[in-house]
């Protein structure tokens, strides 16, 4: 079955654009919305899997987006929810990730043209997941600090790090570095153990403590 | 009234009669000896009472230090000359020194006097700080302005040169395409690959100059997340230390990230520092931000035009700029910038 969408951005062109790349993936396209009462009427009326939402909307084109998203998410807890930011800001992932524990996912407007990229977050969100954009990942682990926690990593236990903050599981980090579960959870064993991350099962949890670890040094 | 037996009697009705007018008046005698004052004199230089100078030597009392503190010898002091050579002499701006040792600006004429014991001279000053103010007010908005005027160009140069063109290369690469798409389908997929790309990059390009113009999250977030962004995507380990200092009016917001932005620029380019410590804390008047670096030192002012309009931001919203940075560093400025009115939620 294929996945079913609502669509809220208040500019036009790119919300129909949007809906047009997506339709032709496959993915149908219920409703759509140019504001944040009329998003939460539309996911009401179609129940869709997951909402994609623009965060700047009117009135005050500032964070519309992530108030509805959490309206939606108190009142429909089923649908998945996928935050679009035109700027990498942090705080709009913390805040949104500190609300609700799963279902949710950030990206930045621009990876939407990447629509494999686009699918495969929309699939994971709809299975339960997290999405970070990775561009957001790079920017945290590439900020330079005066002592540098991270320098106790090794490489690949940094791109495990990495992987974890975009929201992959265990099973979708093993997949995508080519190696076993269990070297997996190895590794983010000893993550944890030099960074002094809280160790949380959840995977919605674990994103939200590294990027609180990696905003904060 | 005590008598001044240096001054004749006439000169000394005289004198008494230019008293009560507004203009700050004293007279030296042949030796250049203060006779003679008048309150609005006591008034400017910051004296109680008359006493303090009768009789002492008027250029070692209150005309002894330059502005920048270095001496001012008697022998090239222009008040030296009526008595010399008889001539009258107008300054704009001069210096006096106050009980204080603090300096006042003032503009005088002094003329020379007949006395008793020889010629002595006669100065009428005025107090023109606030004249000064105006005038550096005056150029610091004018600055503003040119500053303003060189980032609009700089901002069509960058979006002529940047986006615009890329823009157009994308929008060509689209009309091949088009054209090659029944006779050479696989060069038209080439093509849109490319346009794609192309079309990417100058989204980011955008990106890039809106935020150089204003950062988005400035405005959203407020001025702390907008420096810990900025601290994040900086060339050299930046802290950012701040107290919770809520959201602050807008002008203090902007000219405040600037203030940080411009100082951790010239830390990395200028001064080849390591690293960089921005600190804020709210203040009884307002903000205070304090950047520190560990580079080279031996910044100022007057040195760059980067830090002059620094210097003329906080001085618009009615705050200043304080510049320690001696040869071989730290380079330490602080920003106080006053809060004025009730503070507003936006």
């Amino acid at each position: 079955m294929p996945l079913r969408l609502v669509l809220a951005d208040d500019a036009a062109l790119i919300r129909q654009a949007l809906a047009e790349l997506l339709q032709r993936a496959g993915v149908e396209v219920v409703a759509q919305a140019g504001n944040a009462p009329s998003l939460v009427r539309a996911v009401e009326d179609n129940q869709p899997d997951v909402a994609i939402i623009d965060i700047r909307m009117p009135p005050t084109q500032t964070r519309e987006g992530i108030r509805a998203a959490l309206e939606i998410r108190g009142l429909f807890p089923a649908v998945g929810i996928l935050l679009l930011s035109t700027h990498a800001q942090i705080d709009d992932a913390v805040e949104l990730f500190s609300a609700t524990a799963s279902r949710v996912g950030y990206l930045l407007k621009d990876s939407v043209s990447d629509l494999d990229e686009l699918i495969d977050a929309l699939t994971r969100i709809s299975e339960g997941g997290t999405v970070l954009d990775p561009r957001l990942v790079v920017e945290l682990l590439a900020a330079r600090r005066r002592t540098d926690p991270l320098h106790a990593l090794t490489p690949r236990e940094r791109e495990v790090l990495a992987l974890m903050a975009q929201g992959q599981s265990n099973v979708g980090i093993a997949q995508v570095l080519w190696i076993t579960h269990g070297a997996v959870e190895k590794h983010i064993k000893h993550i944890f153990a030099k960074l002094k991350i809280p160790a949380t099962s959840d995977i919605h949890r674990r994103v939200l403590a590294v990027i609180t670890f990696l905003e904060t040094r | 009234m005590i008598a001044r037996p240096e001054l004749p009697e006439n000169a000394e009705t005289l004198f008494r009669a230019v008293a009560a007018v507004a203009d700050a008046l004293y007279v030296v005698d042949a030796a250049g000896r203060t006779t003679f004052l008048n309150p609005a004199a006591l008034k400017i230089l910051g004296y109680a009472d008359e006493h303090e100078l009768l009789g002492r030597i008027s250029h070692e009392t209150i005309h002894y230090l330059r502005p920048d503190g270095s001496p001012f010898p008697a022998a090239e002091c222009p008040l030296l000359r009526p008595r010399l050579t008889g001539e009258t002499v107008h300054l704009d701006l001069d210096w006096f020194v106050r009980k204080d040792t603090t300096h006042v600006a003032v503009s005088y004429s002094s003329a020379p006097v007949d006395l008793t014991d020889g010629r002595g001279s006669v100065v009428a000053f005025r107090d023109i700080s606030d004249r000064l103010r105006l005038r550096e007010l005056e150029a610091s908005r004018a600055r503003i302005a040119q500053a303003a005027d060189d980032a609009r160009r700089r901002i069509e140069r960058d979006l002529h040169d940047g986006a615009q063109q890329q823009f157009v290369a994308v929008s060509m690469r689209l009309e091949n395409a088009r054209r090659l798409l029944a006779a050479a389908p696989d060069d038209a997929a080439r093509l849109l690959q490319a346009a794609h790309a192309d079309l990417r990059e100058a989204i980011a390009e955008l990106q890039r100059l809106a935020h150089g113009i204003h950062p988005a999250e400035l405005s959203e977030r407020g001025l702390i997340p907008a420096l810990r962004t900025l601290a994040r995507r900086a060339a050299i380990p930046v802290g950012v230390t701040a107290t919770d200092i809520g959201r602050l009016p807008f002008g203090i917001e902007t000219t405040a990230y600037y203030i940080a932005a411009e100082a951790t620029t010239n830390a990395v380019k200028h001064a080849h520092a390591h690293q960089v410590e921005i600190t804020l804390a709210r203040t009884s008047q307002g903000l205070q931000l304090t950047i520190t670096d560990d580079g080279a030192g031996g910044a100022a002012v007057s040195g760059g035009t980067g830090l002059q309009g620094l210097h003329d931001r906080a001085d618009a919203l009615g705050g200043h700029i304080t510049l320690i940075s001696p040869a071989g560093g730290p380079t330490v400025l602080t920003a106080d910038l006053p809060i004025i009115g009730p503070q507003t939620e936006r």
